[in-house]
């Protein structure tokens, strides 16, 4: 509403419209049922907290619990909760539904790792990955909301990238040097480019241009740390992106925040992926997420609900590496999810208390 | 289609997946012949289940393998030998795979609350345990884990 009132008023200024038309529109747009989209990535967000809060609290054992009463528990609850999504499909509050989805199919996750405890199964986690998108699939094509779907497409295709990987490809540091290169290489050109791209051609780069950066920062940094290696073999890519940065810098359609928090997200990646040997663990996995949250607040000023759902469902992840990092026990690590899925809750109960006031705030920035 | 059937038919893939999936491995567990390896290992964690012990079982007999092959199988009835390819004259076997030239079979878990895993890793890395499996034809679930020959959770 903010942009449409801002747009309005720079047509009155150059006698466009009138001020009459400008409150007639006003009143129209107004008028409108609106998706609360960030309000909706916020509590998918903190429901998803709180379920693979559930996943770790129920991979903790219950050692005085009979298998059967523990299989029987799980199932009874996952009928409830499909029932619920059934009574309630013609709701047309979105947070209802998608919030009931997405807590079934990630509780979908969490049986799965029940079953696998009781039987004592074993597999590859990118086949449990692949598994799990293939029998939640026709639930999360019915989502109203583009952050289920982003976080599927997120599991499948890291799911299918580390299948390939264990059995095509062996050297990661190969991986990790390549698609940093790719993404500073590709966001330069695209930027150089980007005015000359037909309108539906910029939207997919773009959108390349944006996952390529969110995969470092997502997925290869576990790999990274892991294994040990050395951030002195990015070298080539450093000097690609320090092109990149100069491009941002000289790029006269994004506004000077846009700017400054696309330079923060590219700088930070760098030189986490520089100096990773030498940091602590969760000092790294911090700087991640501030990095992703540089590229959320792109997104947020750019009105675009696609990217920052995407980007809150990685740092939901990250929320979840860090407490396994940090306690060695998954019931520790499963209540303090919990405790932040609440918390995450009780911040958008607040949010949408006092919303406007923040709007205000904010448009003085953007 | 109507929405409403889509929507069932949505939300019972995925209940009805599950269901069979325990139901599949139950019925292996009522139906299928018991056997108990004595096992080796180490105990890492998944994040997924929860706190486990790995090891290996020891079949006693040669597990190596020389080449990379997609099926092998260990057949234990009526005699107890490395299958290449299609299993013939074998009435119980497990099946798995060759990985970096050695038998897998994956049954290389059990799951165990925490607070026991140091002790009970340690009986495995002494030597002390076993490993009670259901083997039918090809498929194989882990039942116990036996530490001088009873159950873990009646052992001190």
């Amino acid at each position: 509403m903010i942009k449409v009132e801002n747009k309005l008023q720079e047509w009155k200024s150059r006698g466009l419209v009138s001020e009459s038309q400008i409150t007639d529109i006003i009143k129209y747009e107004k008028s409108l049922p609106r998706k609360p989209w960030a309000q909706l990535g916020f509590l998918i967000f903190g429901i998803t907290v709180i379920v693979i809060g559930i996943i770790a609290i129920v991979a903790s054992n219950w050692q005085d619990i009979p298998d059967s009463v523990k299989l029987t528990l799980g199932f009874a609850f996952l009928g409830i909760t499909a029932y619920g999504i059934y009574f309630y499909r013609d709701s047309k509050s979105i947070l209802i539904t998608d919030g009931l989805r997405s807590f079934f199919v990630l509780y979908c996750m969490a049986m799965i790792g029940l079953i696998a405890q009781v039987y004592h199964l074993q597999g590859d986690g990118y086949k449990t990955g692949i598994l799990w998108s293939l029998i939640t699939v026709l639930i999360v094509l019915e989502s109203r909301n583009y952050f289920l779907p982003l976080f599927w497409n997120v599991i499948f295709s890291l799911s299918v990238i580390v299948g390939l990987e264990k059995n095509y490809f062996t050297q990661i540091s190969s991986w990790g040097f390549l698609l940093l290169f790719f993404a500073s290489a590709y966001s330069f050109f695209y930027l150089i480019l980007q005015k000359k791209m037909p309108s539906s051609f910029r939207k997919g780069t773009e959108f390349i241009v944006v996952t390529s950066w969110l995969s470092i920062l997502s997925f290869f940094d576990v790999k990274f740390i892991d294994e040990n290696l050395s951030g002195k073999m990015f070298a080539p890519a450093y000097l690609a992106s320090a092109f990149l940065v100069g491009a941002l810098f000289l790029n006269k359609t994004l506004s000077k925040f846009q700017r400054h928090v696309l330079i923060a997200g590219v700088l930070l990646t760098n030189v986490l992926c520089g100096v990773v040997e030498y940091l602590p663990v969760i000092v790294y996995i911090i700087g991640a997420m501030l990095s992703l949250f540089s590229f959320s607040l792109f997104f947020i000023s750019r009105s675009q609900s696609r990217l920052f759902n995407l980007v809150l469902a990685i740092i939901g992840l990250k929320v979840f590496e860090i407490y396994v990092r940090q306690f060695k026990s998954l019931l520790l690590t499963g209540f303090g999810m919990v405790f932040s899925g609440l918390v995450i809750l009780a911040l958008l109960y607040g949010w949408n208390k006092y919303r406007h006031r923040f709007e205000n705030w904010l448009q003085g920035m953007i | 289609m109507k929405a409403s059937i889509k929507n069932v038919i949505a939300l019972a893939i995925p209940v009805v997946f599950l269901v069979g999936l325990t139901f599949y491995h139950q019925i292996l567990l009522f139906t299928q012949t018991e056997y108990v390896f004595a096992i080796e290992g180490y105990d890492p964690r998944d994040l997924l289940s929860g706190n486990y012990i790995q090891f290996r079982i020891r079949y006693d007999i040669p597990t190596s393998c020389e080449t990379y092959v997609e099926k092998v199988a260990i057949c234990l009835k009526p005699e107890r030998r490395m299958i290449y390819g299609e299993v013939t004259g074998c009435e119980e076997w497990i099946s798995g795979e060759c990985r970096h030239h050695q038998f897998e079979d994956h049954l290389n878990r059990f799951y165990i609350p925490q607070d026991r895993a140091a002790a009970l890793e340690a009986r495995v890395r002494a030597g002390k345990t076993e490993v009670k499996v259901s083997v039918g034809k090809g498929s194989a679930i882990i039942k116990d884990l036996l530490i001088d020959g009873k159950s873990w959770k009646e052992a001190q």
